[in-house]
Formats: C-alpha cells, sequence, structure tokens
C-alpha cells in the first residue's frame, strides 16, 4: 500500500533514507532555478548566522577575531518513495563561504557545478573544491534559452576537467534536462565505488 | 586514579556516533547530540501533555512534523536559524515528543543506495 501513493510528500516514513546533493557555482549561474525546476517545494531558503574567523579579513597578526556572517541557503526537495528522499543544495561558491562547503558535504553523495559560459571562470573555485576534497562531482552547463552553441570539449578544457568526469549541456529551467545532470553525477558515482571495490582489499 | 579509558565503557568501538541518552540540562545554549544533520528528519511522536511547557517555537514544530520534516526544512519554515531548531529540537528529544531519522552520513554510501536514487530520479 505504501508504495502507491499518490502524494509522496505526505507518505514519508519517519525513518526514511535521506540523501544529499550538493548544487555549486558561481553567483547568477542558476543554481536556485535548478533546484525549483525539479524539486516538489519552490525553493526553501534558510538564512544561517554563521561565526567564522576571520582569516585574510583583517589580519591582525596574533589576534584571534571571529566575525559572524549570514550566508543564505537554498534547498528543495525530491521525495523518491516513502523510504526516500533526496534534498538538493544549493549555495554560494565564493571562497569565503568555503568553510560552510566543508560541513554542507559531508556525507552529500556528490555535487553538480553549475557553469555559466557567459562567466566560465566563476565556476573554477567550485570544481577546485570538489576535486581538492575528492567529492565526486558532475559539471553542467547552463544554457539560457535552450541554446547551446558552446563546444562541450573547449568547455572541458577551459575547466581543466580530469576525462572521467561528467560534462552535460543543460537548461536549469527544465526537469528532464536537470534529471539528466543529476543521472549523469550518480552514475559518475557508482562508476567511481565500481572502481573502488575493484582496487581496495575486502575487509572482513 | 585509573586511567581514564577504564573508567568510559563508551570509550572505545563507537565514538561519535552516539546520540546521548536523556540528559538532565538546564538553561541550555547549546544542543546536546551529535549526529543530528541538515537532512535528518524529525518526525512528531504525540502531542505535548498540558504540564510540559513548551515555547511557541517548538509547537509549531511539533504541529509541521506530523510530516517527517528535516531539519534544514523546519528551520527555513519556521524562519529560525539550524543552530536554534536543533536547541529547541533537544527538548522536545528529552521529553520523547519527537523522533528523528537514523543518521546518513555514517560511512559512505553504497552501490545499492545510489542505484534506489537513481531509479527514483529516472521515474520522476
Amino acid at each position: 500500500m505504501a508504495f502507491a501513493e499518490s502524494d509522496p510528500a505526505t507518505a514519508l516514513a519517519a525513518d526514511a533514507a535521506t540523501a544529499k546533493i550538493l548544487v555549486a557555482g558561481g553567483f547568477g549561474a542558476g543554481k536556485t532555478t535548478l533546484v525549483g525546476a525539479i524539486s516538489e517545494t519552490a525553493p526553501l531558503r534558510t538564512e544561517e548566522l554563521i561565526t567564522e574567523a576571520s582569516v585574510g579579513v583583517d589580519d591582525l597578526a596574533g589576534v584571534e577575531r571571529k566575525t559572524t556572517t549570514t550566508v543564505a541557503m537554498d534547498f528543495g526537495r525530491i521525495t523518491l518513495g516513502p523510504a526516500l528522499v533526496v534534498y538538493l543544495f544549493g549555495a554560494p561558491g565564493q571562497d569565503r563561504f568555503w568553510f560552510m562547503w566543508d560541513d554542507l558535504s559531508r556525507g552529500a553523495l556528490g555535487a553538480v557545478v553549475l557553469a555559466d559560459t557567459r562567466r566560465l571562470e566563476s565556476c573554477f573555485p567550485s570544481v577546485d573544491f570538489f576535486e581538492h576534497r575528492g567529492i565526486p562531482f558532475a559539471v553542467g552547463v547552463n544554457c539560457f534559452d535552450g541554446r547551446c552553441e558552446e563546444d562541450p570539449e573547449e568547455i572541458r578544457a577551459a575547466l581543466d576537467l580530469a576525462p572521467g568526469i561528467p560534462l552535460v549541456l543543460c537548461d536549469a529551467r527544465d526537469t528532464e534536462s536537470v534529471k539528466k545532470v543529476l543521472l549523469a553525477l550518480l552514475e559518475h558515482v557508482m562508476r567511481g565505488l565500481a572502481a573502488e571495490a575493484s582496487t581496495s582489499p575486502t575487509y572482513g | 586514579m585509573r586511567h581514564w579509558s577504564e573508567e568510559d565503557p563508551w570509550a572505545d568501538e563507537e565514538p561519535g556516533l552516539l546520540i546521548r541518552p536523556y540528559t538532565v540540562t538546564g538553561g541550555r545554549t547549546a544542543p546536546v547530540r551529535t549526529g543530528i544533520e541538515l537532512i535528518t528528519l524529525i518526525s512528531t511522536v504525540r502531542p505535548p501533555t498540558r504540564d510540559q511547557r513548551l515555547q511557541p517555537e517548538q509547537n509549531q514544530l511539533l504541529a509541521l512534523c506530523r510530516v517527517p520534516t528535516a531539519l534544514v526544512e523546519v528551520a527555513a519554515r519556521l524562519g529560525l536559524p539550524v543552530a536554534v531548531v536543533r536547541v529547541l529540537l533537544d527538548d522536545l528529544l528529552d521529553h520523547e515528543l519527537v523522533s528523528v531519522s537514523p543518521s546518513s552520513a555514517a560511512g559512505s554510501p553504497d552501490a545499492r543506495f545510489i542505484q534506489a536514487v537513481i531509479d527514483g530520479i529516472r521515474r520522476i
């Protein structure tokens, strides 16, 4: 009975498994739009008060200072059944917010880096972040108005992506298009797990 | 004086994974529990009794979580920072008015779990 619900959100079990996928990218790349295109709710927002050590902001030698910052985080929900729900988090990709991404990325399945071809360089920090932390990611190239005149190989070269990392042209407003990006990411995660299983020793 | 490891029966095996048993704390300013993440689902177990004096926000949380709702979503819908909701949640867990879903961050996800997500997204 529980598998034939018409409104999955209300049928979610209290002990359902939860998963997290991150959406990163520069300002204005369409992160919230992408979340909204696939979320069953309008994107929600929390304003978090975060205390951060002011590293490199105003270096006063020997003085440990803390500043409080408000960071907005947009997220959406996809209930995939009574026992499984996925949350998509879009958060700012500026350098000064990386401390937040460390927290956010813990336990995440992976990340989508949304690239805007008009400002390709704005997604460089996101690519660097996930590469350095070994978090699987896929790049979604947001082609506004569905016109993708860019050559994916040129974008791949500009971002200096490793060969296995998926790069998908997409329209962040379109549900089917966003599904493709998420599936490209998850299949990439699967390949990573398979590769890990074949190279690492078996325990127990 | 004995070594600390001989005094603490919980010191080995699984540090960090435990949700503390019901703890008596007064005037708390920080949540006691660990293992509750942004995407941990909170579910209302039962309504409060008359003598359980709750804050208005806690009553709102109980009303919202009659449908299992993630911590981050509770924060967004109540218009409160996540850190504040964590503290409110501690009281409600002490009173056994809510339950939380099992931690998802423990260990990396396995292939079966990822496949379930893939299948689910394909069906959207």
